[in-house]
């Protein structure tokens, strides 16, 4: 991974028309994008829920429920 | 904060529920109309499956799995949601189950809100990082 150091109110460039700002550092980092409309940015927990919702859209029998429920602890 | 209490009043009996999401849930966007569908026999687990019949995903209360379970609600949700009153807010968590059960994870990053006065509902991505899209409910050492 290629690792940058910036300030507050630095950029960098991904390609030749992305424009990455960092803007403020405060616990969280704040980050401007500047990019073409046909780019998508996703926050990438967005994109890792949409592949574990795939995961889990499929049909599961009462049968196998059942088992899982008897493998499972109340932790209440 | 959303209160994760019990979703469903009618745990002991068979019922079902229609619930609309809006904005579809992610990955599935094109598909708005879901029924909950409760049996006693599985709970806590309950089938949340399309009317169009294309998609079915196991969800439950996760406050079951993970006691004190809260994730932060913001206020884009509860428009979104139209949400009067927040006592009406429940949550549930999507299930994955994979070919060996005893791996069944629960996404607690993102779970689904629903206003249950209107039965809107829509899935949304917490900034909590102490929950995981993939947390395991059966330890190895609790196996029976």
């Amino acid at each position: 991974m290629l690792i940058i150091s910036r300030k507050p109110g630095e950029s960098f460039l991904i390609g030749q028309d992305i424009v990455v700002t960092v803007l403020e550092i405060d616990g969280k980092v704040r980050i401007g994008i500047d990019a073409p409309p046909d780019v998508t940015i996703l926050r990438k927990e967005i994109l890792d829920t949409k592949k574990e919702n795939i995961h889990a859209s499929k049909a599961v029998s009462d049968e196998q429920l059942k088992t899982i429920k008897k493998m499972i602890k109340n932790p209440k | 904060m959303i209160n994760g209490d019990n979703v469903m009043e009618a745990k002991t009996n068979q019922s079902s529920n229609t619930l609309i999401f809006e904005d579809g849930i992610l990955g599935f966007e094109d598909i708005k109309r879901y029924d909950l569908k409760f049996s006693k026999d599985i709970w806590p687990f309950i089938h949340l499956q399309s009317q169009c019949g294309r998609v079915s995903f196991i969800v439950c209360d996760p406050v079951y799995f993970y006691p004190g379970y809260k994730p932060p609600l913001n206020n884009r949700v509860c428009r979104e949601l139209k949400v009067k009153c927040k006592e009406h807010l429940r949550c549930l968590a999507i299930a994955t189950i994979p070919g060996n059960i005893k791996d069944i994870t629960i996404n607690l990053k993102s779970p689904i809100v629903l206003n249950i006065e209107n039965n809107h509902a829509k899935q949304y991505v917490t900034d909590e990082p102490d929950y995981p899209i993939k947390f395991r409910i059966i330890k190895d050492n609790e196996l029976v």
